[in-house]
């Protein structure tokens, strides 16, 4: 009969896919476990892995981050920090959208740029340090 | 004549290996044309995993490299720049390493073999970003990736496991 015509995507599936794919979704999910949702209060921006200025989310405002690799410019908007504008090429951390969570992160591959959400005091003695 | 017929099969084996890395190539660019919705970076469908796919399951993990050297090679410097090769290379290369090996127990079918290589796409890309921008919660990223690849691998097996019965078909001739 049509039956197992019908079928013919699902009785393609043998166990082990199953038993695979179940494995690789436990894995997917386990980056989770490791980093707590919080919100947090300041945003920490590295250039190939070092700081190169944090800036806090209690106060809105825009900052421009110009480093060898090229321009961005981020803002600060009710707690939340998005990359407004960039000019690497794909444009990937602009599409990324707003972040306000701890580590939650921002990142700017051709740049070599990431920004991550850390708890901090609220960026207490500076709001921003631009090099 | 022993030696002849060899040669006619290394030939149409590089042959196949160029036009698989040629059809990489192709999907990759049709991939480029169609962004998806998400606000998510980095997820996609994957399209040129077909070809490496393919590749592997025609001949093996050999022909399988080629096809994702020059699919990487090629694409990034025509369509999204060097800066993506690396991680065109670490995701594919993942990926490619896991199906291998993947592939090799019975248990699975080419739909659970190209749902690994997808997930250890996506992982292999946020490995290196975490790497190279010294970030290690970037691995959040990982999660959205793997699990979408896992989606859109297994549809990609499927479309492989469709065209491997009539390529060998075809090819028997």
């Amino acid at each position: 009969m049509s039956n197992r015509k019908e079928n013919g995507f699902f009785s393609l599936f043998k166990k082990g896919d199953l038993v695979l794919i179940a494995l690789i979704c436990l894995l997917a999910l386990l980056p989770l476990l490791f980093f707590a949702r919080q919100e947090g209060r300041t945003a920490v921006v590295r250039v190939e892995g070092k700081v190169v200025c944090t800036i806090s989310l209690e106060e809105d405002g825009s900052y421009p981050i110009q480093t060898a690799f090229g321009e961005n410019l981020l803002q600060v908007k009710d707690g939340g920090i998005c990359m407004l504008e960039a000019d690497c090429p794909d444009e990937l951390c602009v599409r990324q959208g707003e972040i306000r969570r701890l580590h939650e992160t921002i990142a700017c591959l051709p740049h070599r740029l990431s920004v991550t959400i850390e708890g901090g005091e609220g960026g207490a003695a500076y709001d921003a340090i631009v090099k | 004549m022993m030696r002849s017929s060899n040669n006619g099969r290394f030939i149409r084996r590089l042959s196949i290996t160029a036009l698989l890395g040629a059809l990489a190539l192709l999907l990759s660019y049709v991939e480029s044309l169609v962004p998806l919705p998400l606000p998510l970076p980095g997820v996609k469908l994957g399209l040129a995993n077909l070809a490496v796919l393919l590749a592997l399951y025609l001949f093996d993990a050999r022909d399988a490299l080629a096809v994702l050297l020059v699919k990487a090679t090629l694409s990034s410097l025509l369509f999204t720049g060097l800066g993506a090769l690396p991680y065109a290379l670490c995701g594919g290369g993942l990926a490619l390493i896991c199906m291998a090996l993947l592939k090799r127990l019975p248990a699975l079918s080419i739909l659970g073999v190209s749902a690994a290589g997808a997930a250890a796409h996506g992982l292999g890309q946020v490995l290196l970003g975490a790497l190279l921008t010294k970030t290690p919660a970037l691995l959040l990223y990982a999660t959205p990736l793997m699990l979408v690849g896992v989606v859109t691998g297994v549809v990609l097996g499927f479309i492989a496991g469709l065209c491997l019965k009539r390529l060998e078909r075809a090819m028997r001739v």
